[in-house]
């Protein structure tokens, strides 16, 4: 252990500064060297640090034992095998989307408007209703041939890259117990969510921004708000970072009293010049210059997060593409148009670029016909949030493809659940459907150009290649290289699983 | 690190003995054409639908289809088929969803339902040779003398004291941890510095700092028993209710809403937060806490605080809106037994709910007999109109008077007659199975005879002839009792080990909430086994156990050793070489940058604060703000951590994250992260800020203007010492250069960096804004600045129909001011809200509707004068609006809105003008009710000059120090 140094160490600081680029970390390098020896040396070899320790999660940070060591827990940790898709991005239709006015055309309802059935619209209701038919038009395209409505004319065109699902099924006809589900497997609340158990099994590739990011509508979250991407029992480490297009782009990122980037740079400096001097007699502890080493990581967070949201790098064509300059419409009340989905899609290329695991945008918020909750009238519903996610939806599609990201990265599309196929109310509404309904996915080693399952000819209910969504939450982690029936964390007594104790099962035929 | 399980494997009992009497029975049904219709018709069915969970890979419920005789043994609910009688057959029950409901997912369809009865009807036809000879598995869990051998089944023995010659040696507790070590040739540590060791107890016990003077006290006591006085005091003193509660809060997942889509709040709930501050501070016997908890309603002479502690039962989330009824209730009390196995007998027995426990020998059968103590409560959200044994039940649950005045939640008996418990098999609600009568944990009672208690209930079965009076009342007394007796082997064992687990940053028992075999064994079986009759001999009184724990040389040790020898032999320091360094838990953080701005707020008790948490949280609900009022006053805010209410879907973000348990479900440790938004928070929020700058002013007052004395007050308050030469140094060097920097910023950067530092927007109580700098008038009204589209809506009151009366101020700017009437989803944003609006504009009187946009519904041309105060008076019903000005008796506006809005809010906004509103009066259903406008008067320290940002700074990051957050 070497004795303090005597003179100001900030002085030095400003001078590397100017120096050369990687003179901060060789600063600190030094620093760490002449106060506390070895320990913070270690951890400033700053890949080198996270990978030593990238036995992760299932070690220590899960028992919570603090004695022997610290584990980074977002450490990069190996797949179980070779993966499709490094990245997802989920397009969360918060509200519940229909599928028989998107991709699943039934020329049976279409036929059939205006009957009388009876159908279960809440669990074991049975209810004399009537059939609703799709306002829509529908037509094949590309090479496929898969059908698709005209309410999103740019998306279809990127069916021949796009898989349908047509055959899902979950267990709860209500939105909060339904919305926990597709993020945590469970209708209960207090599960980790999806990017909670990605960024658990395979760790963040990126370590100076969030590995699970959410972003949200402008008309509000959705319900149950953060509950959606909580991480449950696991550490709060794996939770979702709501990251937001407007202000602060995460909490508390930026200083509120006018402070300077200077002196924030100045501040972690000397609090990690402070801290040595607490390091030098207590000898074993690891979690010491970890600490340490996060304010530096959040210091990078400040310049990276924004970077990030930083669209002014970005060419006005593709700008344009990802309809981002759009004017609100005046068609009606709540509809915003394409430009804030067009900004979050973008922004979420941008993410996926520089490594980030899992990134979901919910679009809709509040309640009702703010989102795809179309009870009070589909057609409007459609009017409203359609046009939102077309544009920017086809846009990133194009984008990831021309820059070979597309491979890598994998789309998924949907919501809650479905609709039902008969009316509601005096506006053409429909009511919730979790008995059958569709998703898509896109990239990320799933087939392109094919539909898979069907439901009933009326668009009720799943029937053929039947799937409960554990199936697809297995096939996308499958995707990303993990088995669901070995990505398991310990609480309780129990491994649980994202699929949880029912048997699920990797939907092989969407696979490439 | 491997965790050291032992695989107990159920014993799966395949039956011998292959022949079954269907082979046997002469099929008459099997006629050529029985066969083809069951081959057509009946098994593509029973292949599509049934084979998944009822075939070869899988039998759910013990349960084939694939074969005749497997049909007609049956699983656990009985024979699937009689031949012949489709009406007794399970089968067609089930698919026709009477009893059972399969398949569970999805109904079969009219004419596969006629199908199969049809086929059953013809005598279940079946083709010979096709069949396997099959028998349904049999799973049964026997309990062998092997499995009651776990160590934690054991009897508590009272262990002889190990000789503690030659170590250092405080009491028996040392004794046992020295022969641990001495047995791997290890010794323990030399005892802590003073300094240390005062922090180390006082955040244990309390959660908070010493204050520098009585680190300085305790440092120059010399007396022998110094030590044991300073944990005598902190045990007497109220905050070690207030820290230790908070561990028994996470045990048992406490939280004072409902979870999910509403996430409403469970009203009176604090009671139950309070209870438990309590009793750990009266030091109220545990095992007569559990039997509170369990069965206080039970407990005669009734005390409002047995009936409070039954709140336990109505902590867990709930779902309002359930998809299914049946399993939800099923879920309901699933939470409660799992809860009250893991959090009182370390056991999770919750894990054999849908089949034999996997790795204890728990079988579904103890997990029912478990749950039939609990089985006749009235759960929560029941909406009975019943009142039974003096207990209201209202639509969210059961509510209780108490004898004190108010009401609190409680556990409620239905008064019916307990109705059957029944094994629900896969755990389903829908298939319930067999029968089972309220009983004990098998593998944990040392006979038959002592499994099956008596129940209350029994008695007056045999002397009643009225059957239906039967009631279950007693039962949860006869399992309180059960669970709280110095003869179970684990509830003594595992409480020790919870209070061990704190004071050593490691259970003796490393997973405190699993004495079972996934849990890891004991490091010292023998000092658990010590601890545990300690307790009982000590009439369960907890503080009696801290005081041993904490007197002994094991706790006072050093954790600042570095030995070499010990690090290779025991790098996890199971065995106690040396204390432990340990971060503090989120809420002592929080708490102890509190003390040292000296901002605590020392008041106890009540329903609880709610901490400002920034507008871009909030905007993550689907109704922002909802559930979150905004109207505890900073100073209030500045309690401790522990009265934050809790609610499930909203946390305080420095809390969680800084690892807080999370409110779903049972935690026995925090986890422990360190990641970078922690140190963003610590940095750079508005707590921080204020907290760093009560701090500076704090220091100011104590040290004056002079940087030295300032950098030495800073450690005191912060770390309870002087700053050493070179923290002097680092830190003197440090204010320089932020004072220079403070003075070379651009004067606009520091008028910046003032006004959103003073905050000259004061916060209205119970109200939000929504944009506009809102100021308090003496007169009680609110003003705002001009600015487009303020808005201020109270949080409460909703309106329907109703009037609303208001005295409005036009000031100067030649804009509109007005009431908000129904408002939803209000955001900052010229128009960004759903709300009639009734205004006034120099040259006019109007109503108009917000929708996110803005439409004049009706205007009317009126001279209004500036600078005088107004009267506004609107009346609602339905779509029509009546507004009269200044006492009218006429209504200037009658408009009858096609559309009308839904119920919403109350609210005032402005666009351009500088403007006032007073005195708002509501009156619906003849009730008036006033929305008060009073100010937040706590006000924020404003800090001026490069020299204050500066020290501001400093004692900042003081307190984000590793020293400041880790204890030795």
């Amino acid at each position: 252990m070497k004795s303090h140094p005597t003179t100001n160490p900030h002085s030095a600081i400003r001078n590397l500064q100017s120096s050369c680029p990687g003179s901060r970390r060789q600063f600190l390098w030094e620093m760490g060297a002449g106060f506390t020896g070895l320990a913070l040396t270690g951890m400033l070899e700053q890949d080198g640090f996270f990978a030593k320790h990238a036995y992760g999660a299932e070690g220590k940070a899960a028992a919570g034992v603090g004695s022997a060591g610290y584990v980074n827990p977002l450490a990069p940790k190996l797949p179980h095998f070779a993966a499709k898709a490094k990245h997802v991005i989920f397009l969360f239709m918060y509200g519940g989307p229909s599928s028989m006015d998107t991709w699943d055309y039934k020329p049976e309802l279409q036929k059939r408007d205006g009957q009388q059935v009876e159908i279960e619209i809440r669990r074991r209701s049975i209810q004399k209703q009537t059939l609703l038919a799709s306002k829509r038009k529908f037509k094949q395209y590309g090479q496929s041939g898969l059908w698709g409505s005209d309410a999103f004319p740019h998306i279809n065109e990127h069916l021949d890259k796009m898989c349908v699902l047509k055959s899902l099924y979950a267990d709860t006809f209500a939105h909060g117990s339904a919305m926990i589900q597709m993020n945590s497997g469970r209708i209960i609340q207090g599960y980790p969510s999806m990017g909670s158990w990605l960024g658990y099994g395979l760790g963040s590739e990126n370590r100076n921004l969030p590995g699970y990011v959410v972003m949200l509508d402008p008309r509000g979250g959705p319900i149950s708000g953060a509950a959606n991407w909580s991480s449950g029992f696991m550490p709060a480490a794996y939770q979702g970072t709501h990251l937001r297009s407007k202000g602060d782009p995460i909490l508390d990122l930026s200083a509120k009293g006018g402070e300077t980037r200077e002196m924030q740079r100045d501040q972690i400096d000397t609090l990690a010049a402070l801290n040595a001097e607490h390091m030098k007699d207590r000898p074993g502890y690891s979690e010491l210059p970890a600490r340490v080493a996060t304010y530096e990581l959040a210091f990078q967070l400040q310049s990276a997060a924004p970077e990030v949201l930083d669209l002014s790098q970005e060419d006005a064509k593709t700008i344009e593409m990802y309809g981002i300059n759009e004017p609100k419409p005046n068609n009606h009340k709540l509809a915003q148009g394409p430009a804030h989905v067009g900004r979050q899609c973008l922004i979420a290329r941008r993410l996926v670029e520089r490594g980030v695991r899992f990134v979901q945008i919910y679009s809709g918020g509040g309640h009702q016909q703010e989102n795809w909750d179309a009870h009070q009238g589909q057609e409007e519903n459609l009017l409203i949030h359609a046009p939102e996610i077309d544009k920017p939806i086809a846009a990133l599609m194009t984008d990831l493809a021309q820059r070979g990201l597309l491979e890598e990265t994998l789309i998924v599309w949907g919501g809650e659940f479905g609709r039902q196929p008969v009316s509601q109310g005096t506006n053409g509404g429909r009511d919730h459907n979790p008995k059958g309904f569709l998703y898509w996915m896109a990239g990320g080693g799933v087939k392109g150009g094919i539909s898979h399952g069907e439901l009933d000819e009326l668009g009720h209910e799943a029937q053929v290649d039947r799937h409960h969504i554990r199936d697809l939450h297995a096939t996308i982690l499958h995707l990303m290289g993990l088995d669901h029936t070995r990505l398991t964390y310990f609480y309780g007594g129990l491994n649980h699983k994202l699929t949880s104790v029912q048997e699920a099962n990797v939907i092989q035929e969407v696979i490439a | 690190m491997s965790r050291l399980v032992i695989f107990i494997l159920s014993v799966v009992g395949m039956a011998a003995g292959g022949a079954t009497s269907a082979a046997e029975e002469p099929a008459k049904a099997d006629t050529l054409e029985g066969i083809q219709f069951f081959e057509n018709k009946v098994r593509p069915i029973l292949v599509e639908n049934c084979h998944k969970c009822h075939g070869d890979k899988k039998q759910g419920g013990t349960l084939r289809l694939d074969a005749k005789s497997a049909m007609l043994a049956g699983g656990e609910s009985g024979p699937a088929i009689v031949p012949g009688k489709p009406e007794e057959s399970l089968l067609i029950e089930a698919v026709n969803y009477k009893s059972l409901e399969m398949p569970p997912d999805r109904r079969l369809k009219p004419e596969q339902i006629a199908t199969l009865t049809e086929w059953v009807k013809m005598g279940a036809p079946w083709p010979a040779g096709g069949e396997v000879a099959l028998q349904p598995r049999k799973t049964a869990l026997v309990v062998t003398d092997a499995d009651r051998q776990h160590w934690s089944f054991q009897k508590i023995q009272r262990p002889q004291i190990p000789d503690g010659t030659g170590v250092p040696y405080y009491n028996a507790v040392d004794a046992f941890v020295a022969a641990a070590l001495q047995g791997k040739g290890l010794a323990p540590s030399p005892e802590a510095q003073k300094r240390d060791l005062i922090r180390r107890v006082f955040f244990d016990l309390i959660g908070l700092p010493p204050t520098g003077d009585e680190i300085v006290a305790f440092t120059a006591d010399s007396a022998p028993d110094a030590f044991e006085r300073l944990v005598e005091r902190l045990l007497a003193s109220p905050r070690y209710g207030e820290r230790w509660s908070r561990h028994w809060l996470d045990v048992v997942r406490f939280a004072q809403s409902n979870g999910l889509e509403r996430d409403d709040e469970k009203p009176n709930a604090w009671r139950y937060r309070d209870y438990v501050i309590r009793a750990l501070n009266r030091d109220k016997p545990y095992d007569q806490f559990l039997r509170e908890q369990l069965a206080g309603d039970e407990i005669t002479p009734l005390t409002d605080d047995a009936i409070t502690a039954t709140a336990y039962y109505r902590l867990g989330v709930w779902d309002d809106e359930p998809d299914d009824g049946k399993q939800a209730k099923a879920d309901e009390l699933d939470d409660i037994v799992s809860t009250t196995s893991t959090a009182m007998l370390g056991l999770t027995i919750g894990c054999a709910r849908c089949h034999d426990h996997k790795f204890d020998p728990i079988a579904q059968e103890d997990y029912y007999s478990l749950t039939a103590f609990f089985q006749n409560i009235e759960l929560y959200g029941k909406t009975p109109d019943i009142v039974a044994g003096g207990v209201q039940v209202n639509k969210e649950g059961a509510f209780r008077d108490l004898q004190s005045g108010g009401q609190t939640l409680a556990v409620a008996e239905k008064k019916d007659p307990p109705p059957k418990s029944r094994i629900l098999v896969r755990g389903s609600a829908l298939t319930p199975g067999k029968e089972v009568r309220p009983r004990f944990v098998e593998v944990l009672c040392s006979s038959k005879e002592s499994m099956f208690p008596q129940l209350p209930e029994d008695e007056q079965r045999e002397n009643a002839s009225d059957k239906p009076n039967i009631s279950s009342k007693g039962r949860r007394t006869v399992i309180a009792n059960w669970i709280a007796s110095s003869e179970n082997p684990l509830t003594p064992r595992v409480i020790v080990n919870r209070l061990w687990s704190q004071h050593f940053a490691r259970g003796i028992v490393p997973t405190p909430s699993d004495f079972g075999h996934t849990g890891q064994p004991p490091s010292h079986p023998e000092l658990l086994d010590y601890l545990a009759s300690e307790l009982i001999r000590g009439n369960w009184e907890l503080k009696r156990l801290h005081r041993l724990m904490l007197t002994s040389a094991t706790y006072r040790q050093s954790s600042r050793v570095a030995n070499e020898k010990a690090v290779t032999l025991d790098p996890d320091n199971t065995l106690l070489w040396r204390q432990n360094l340990r971060r503090l838990e989120a809420e002592s953080i929080r708490d102890t940058i509190l003390a040292t701005s000296g901002s605590l707020n020392l008041q106890m008790g009540g329903r609880g604060i709610f901490p400002t948490i920034a507008p871009e949280v909030l905007s993550g609900q689907s109704r922002p703000g909802n559930g979150w009022e905004n109207k505890t006053p900073l100073a209030e805010q500045s309690r401790r951590s522990v009265y934050i209410f809790a609610k499930r879907t909203l946390g305080v973000p420095l809390l969680e994250s800084l690892d807080a348990a999370s409110t779903d479900s049972s935690i026995a440790r925090r986890n422990v992260t360190t990641v970078a938004p922690q140190a963003l928070i610590l940095l750079n929020s508005e707590f921080m800020e204020r907290q760093s700058a009560a701090m500076a002013d704090r220091v100011i007052r104590e040290a004056g203007n002079d940087p030295a004395s300032q950098i030495t007050a800073s450690y005191r308050l912060a770390l309870g010492r002087s700053p050493t030469s070179a923290e002097m140094q680092v830190a003197t060097a440090f204010l320089e250069r932020e004072v220079a920097r403070w003075q070379d910023t651009s004067k606009e950067n520091l008028e910046l960096a003032k006004t959103s530092n003073d905050k000259e927007n004061s916060r209205i109580l119970g109200w939000t804004t929504f944009g506009g700098t809102w100021s308090h008038r003496e007169d009680g009204g609110v003003q705002v600045e001009p600015s487009p589209g303020a808005k201020i809506v109270q949080d409460d009151l909703k309106l329907a129909d109703g009037t609303v009366e208001a005295q409005v101020l036009l000031m100067s700017g030649g804009g509109d001011a007005g009431l908000l009437l129904r408002v939803d989803n209000p955001t900052e944003g010229t128009d960004a809200l759903t709300s009639y609006n009734v205004n006034l504009r120099k040259d006019s009187l109007r109503l108009g509707k917000h929708e996110n946009s803005w439409r004049a519904l009706t205007t009317v041309p009126l001279k209004v004068e500036e600078n005088k105060w107004h009267e506004l008076k609107v009346e609602l019903e339905g779509g029509r609006l009546r507004i009269f000005m200044d006492g009218a008796k006429q209504p200037q506006i009658d408009f009858t809105d096609p559309q009308p809005l839904p119920v919403g809010k109350v609210g005032f906004r402005t666009y351009q003008v500088q403007a006032a509103v007073r005195n708002i009066l509501v009156t619906q259903k003849n009730k008036v009710t006033r929305l008060e406008m009073k100010v937040d008067k706590s006000t924020p320290i404003v800090l001026e000059g490069p020299q204050q940002r500066a020290l501001a700074a400093l004692c900042k990051l003081v307190m984000n120090l590793n020293e400041f957050v880790y204890v030795d």
